[in-house]
């Protein structure tokens, strides 16, 4: 019982105790922050990387490809923790694009099948004309306060329940920013014209469905002769068919297929007002580097083709190492252009099957990765092993079964490593504050050296006084880790507006998203690494109070009541 | 005073020995610098239950260790002391010169020197040896050295601490014996009153009970300890003061408070240490008057220790300590 009242005594008397309170409080917090963040960091990461990939990948060992594999998503479709759709295959090539004749880079091309791809990965996602801006048109919907005006409605109503995604189809809309005051207030629309001509007063842009015919436009044109009006209407009227855009190009250019940038490589098409929906309408030109199957490099005379794409819309899969330089293609035309569809020697001796990079394969919830991809690799090469054995096909490059945690180890590694690498150094400080938990208690044992007497002569044992101790490192701990709980959970709930205050204030950007990849700094905790830090904190105070606790239970009780 | 009479503890229904704390031989010698010097040799002492002794001596002469020794807070190095014929000098408190003992002293002994040699190391190092391959060999072998005897340090404190663990696992039971007979069948009072200066005067009364009972223990009687608490304040007149820290106490009132705190736990012996010492004339003369009363009225075993040969008259018998001897008896009828 005295144990107990001593215990809320020193805690509610001794100020010096409020010390190793806050050092526990700071530690915990430190390390509550620095683990959700970091590990909410790695969890995206994964989360992101296993949106990219699909769960397990067929990886060829060369960029020549690897055959067969139309037999082996039949096969892979047909197990059944995959089921039908859920494995696609993907060419993947280097390449260099130009987009609008102004700047060439070199980019990554990924060539994906667009009816399946969405099965096995969360590429449909990233988009934004096709996804993202269902979303908003969703969220603009249930916003009171944007005031929406019933031409607005209307559209974004239609765009949130468009289900037509994902897909290289050009756009049917063009769109142009417009500022307010441009328009004419008192513009009267025709009325045919009505469901084409729409002005989006919150996104401030004005969008022309379909083809605008000569006649509309000269009838549009007729409305106002106010100078931003016509400007708007005659870009309009440029990007509604793309075959105005390039006179001197032969043939239908609305035939062109379409291509999908990756956000860092649409943004060099960009100006400076951000999103432009006439980007839907650039022309792309992409010559990819395919490697001949007789493995040389390609010469003069087979050199790949320069094709033209329209841009049909931009991918934002959130890993900035990806959209930073990354283009999608519909798979049979990269095939192609590659040189990867099947080829028969001149006088028909050998061929060369269809080849292609990767197969991408989602498996069901819950299944056993390691297994599965196990299984999968003994399908692939039963087929691979019977279709050589026909005597039909020149030999070819093999390739690898991995799931997505295998194909991105290294760098899931690193960021594991510097995940364990700051809990460790984040550590050490922490143990600073078993020290000073260390010394204060030595300093308060020292002082009370006379109470410990004064309760030993009334008959306290020395595991008694050890315990008075103890328990007053144990209430420390316990104290110190609620609250360093609760500081750690406010700031990494509200770490994104600190961030943004420190930023508007201070001008200090700790987390650049291009370094960090998210647009936002995770902030959930994890339920168990709380309790794993909150139990070694009060372990830790408890630890820091065990040798001035022996040293108290080990003071004599007649030179104690004589300390001065 | 009569309310300070309670119910009589189990043991005392049945006939109690006359003799209640019993002294054979005892002997005490302390250690200052490199001589032992010998407060008690050999002391030979029997209190009988009801009596009130005054051991008179000048300062220095071991009184309070001979007290100490008697209220079972201090152990002999020779001798035996039995409280009710049950010998309570067993546990010792002194562990001596054995391995723990050794181990302490190296430890202190050396445990500046791997630093002083550490920093003399990286000294050298930044002085001579930095940029000559020579004498790092020098440095490598003083760093070594230096964390060899701090890990050698390490084991040994590790050592140390693993044998003051074991034995006082071993001491514990007799350990608490000697608690429980502090707690239950003896109280102290002190020349500096020794009250706990975070505690209020009523919590400070109620200290023995508690160290006594576990918290439930004492929960389910607090009420009764408490009123009993506050009897024995109002009795000492101190009850006006309950909720007082002893800081806003004057010293009369403290040592009342320490005497309500001695018997609290209906004490079979009083031990009180100078208990006017710290007082002035006054104030001392009240609290003999207490005592005196506590002992004539409830036949309160008293054993008290004093410089002052003035409250010798108050006492049954008065006991002279003298050159670590109990030199004369003198016999007092009150």
């Amino acid at each position: 019982m005295y144990k107990i009242l001593l215990i809320l005594k020193y805690l509610r008397r001794r100020r010096i105790a409020w010390v190793s309170l806050i050092a526990v409080t700071m530690c915990t917090a430190l390390m509550l922050i620095v683990i959700s963040v970091m590990g909410g960091w790695l969890r995206t990461f994964r989360e992101l990387f296993h949106g990219v990939n699909g769960d397990i990948m067929v990886d060829a060992t060369s960029m020549q490809g690897f055959p067969f594999y139309g037999e082996m998503v039949k096969q892979i479709e047909a197990l059944d923790f995959v089921g039908p759709g859920h494995a696609a295959p993907v060419v993947r090539a280097f390449g260099l694009v130009n987009l609008n004749g102004q700047r060439t880079q070199g980019v990554q091309v990924r060539g994906y099948p667009i009816e399946t791809v969405s099965n096995v990965n969360d590429f449909d996602a990233s988009l934004y004309r096709q996804h993202i801006s269902r979303i908003d048109a969703k969220a603009k919907l249930a916003d009171p306060k944007l005031h929406l005006t019933e031409q607005e409605r209307k559209y974004f109503t239609e765009l949130a329940d468009d289900r037509t995604s994902p897909s290289f189809a050009l756009a049917k809309t063009a769109g142009i920013r417009v500022f307010p005051g441009d328009l004419p207030t008192d513009l009267k629309i025709p009325a045919d014209l009505q469901d084409k001509l729409i002005y989006l007063p919150s996104e401030r842009t004005m969008l022309y469905r379909g083809e605008m015919s000569d006649a509309d436009y000269v009838r549009l044109m007729a409305l106002s002769t106010e100078p931003e009006y016509q400007d708007a209407i005659q870009t309009l009227y440029h990007f509604s068919d793309p075959r105005r855009m390039f006179r001197k190009t032969v043939g239908d250019v609305r035939n062109w297929s379409g291509m999908i940038l990756g956000d860092g490589v649409a943004s060099i098409a960009k100006d400076g007002t951000g999103r432009d929906p006439s980007l839907w309408r650039i022309k792309a030109e992409l010559m990819v580097a395919a490697v001949p199957i007789e493995g040389n490099l390609p010469s003069a005379e087979n050199a790949p083709p320069v094709r033209p794409y329209w841009i049909v819309d931009d991918s934002r899969t959130k890993v900035y190492q990806i959209d930073s330089n990354t283009v999608y293609v519909p798979f049979d035309i990269l095939q192609q252009d590659l040189q990867m569809t099947e080829k028969k020697s001149e006088d028909g001796s050998i061929t060369w099957p269809a080849r292609t990079s990767e197969i991408d394969v989602r498996v069901k919830p819950g299944t056993d990765l390691n297994k599965a991809r196990d299984k999968i690799a003994e399908i692939c090469e039963q087929i691979s092993r019977e279709q050589m054995a026909t005597g039909r096909f020149a030999p070819a490059n093999g390739f690898n079964v991995l799931t997505w945690e295998d194909s991105n180890r290294d760098f899931l590694g690193a960021v594991e490593h510097e995940e364990i690498l700051m809990l460790f150094l984040f550590g050490l400080i922490s143990v600073v504050a078993v020290f000073l938990i260390f010394c204060i208690f030595y300093m308060i044992v020292v002082e009370k050296t006379r109470d410990i007497g004064i309760v030993k002569s009334v008959g306290a044992t020395s595991g008694g006084v050890a315990g008075i101790f103890l328990g007053y490192g144990l209430a420390i701990g316990l104290v110190g880790a609620g609250t360093g709980f609760l500081f750690g959970w406010l700031v990494v709930h509200y770490i994104n507006q600190l961030h943004a205050w420190l930023g508007r204030e201070l001008h200090i950007v700790i987390w650049d998203p291009k370094v960090y990849v998210f647009d936002s700094i995770p902030n959930t905790m994890n339920p168990k690494e709380v309790i794993i830090i909150c139990s070694v904190s009060v372990l830790a105070a408890v630890l820091g109070a065990l040798v001035p606790a022996i040293r108290a239970a080990s003071l004599h009780p007649v030179e104690s009541l004589r300390w001065e | 005073m009569s309310q300070l009479t309670q119910q009589p503890l189990p043991y005392q229904s049945a006939a109690p020995p006359q003799v209640i704390v019993s002294a054979q031989g005892v002997c005490r010698s302390f250690r200052m610098g490199r001589s032992d010097i010998n407060v008690l040799q050999g002391v030979d002492l029997s209190i009988r239950r009801g009596e009130f002794i005054a051991i008179e001596g000048r300062s220095g002469s071991g009184k309070s260790t001979l007290l100490h020794i008697l209220g079972a807070l201090d152990a002999v190095d020779k001798g035996s002391v039995a409280f009710e014929g049950r010998d309570y000098t067993r546990f010792n408190y002194t562990a001596g010169l054995g391995l723990k003992e050794f181990l302490r002293r190296t430890i202190i002994l050396f445990h500046w020197i791997p630093l002083l040699l550490l920093v003399v190391d990286a000294a050298f190092y930044i002085a001579f040896a930095h940029d000559n391959p020579k004498w790092m060999k020098i440095v490598d072998w003083g760093g070594g050295t230096a964390l060899a005897v701090i890990g050698v340090h390490l084991w040994l404190w590790v050592l140390y601490n693993a044998l003051w663990f074991f034995s006082w696992l071993r001491n514990y039971p007799a350990e608490r014996q000697v608690a429980q007979l502090r707690n239950k069948e003896f109280g102290f009072v002190f020349q500096f009153y020794h009250l706990l200066p975070e505690l209020t005067v009523l919590e400070n009364t109620l200290l023995s009970p508690m160290v006594e009972k576990s918290w439930l223990g004492f929960r389910a009687q607090r009420r009764t300890l408490v009123k009993r608490a506050e009897e024995l304040l109002q009795s000492l007149g101190v009850g006006h003061r309950m909720k007082h820290l002893p800081s806003e106490l004057s010293g009369g009132e403290r040592q009342r408070v320490a005497i309500a705190r001695a018997l609290m736990n209906n004490p079979r012996v009083l031990f009180a240490d100078e208990p006017t010492g710290n007082l002035d004339e006054e104030t001392g003369r009240q609290i003999m008057g207490v005592l005196e009363k506590l002992h004539r009225e409830q036949g309160q075993t008293i054993v008290m220790v004093t410089h002052d040969r003035s409250l010798a008259r108050f006492a049954d018998r008065t006991l002279i300590l003298q050159e670590g001897r109990l030199q004369k008896t003198d016999n007092v009828e009150s």
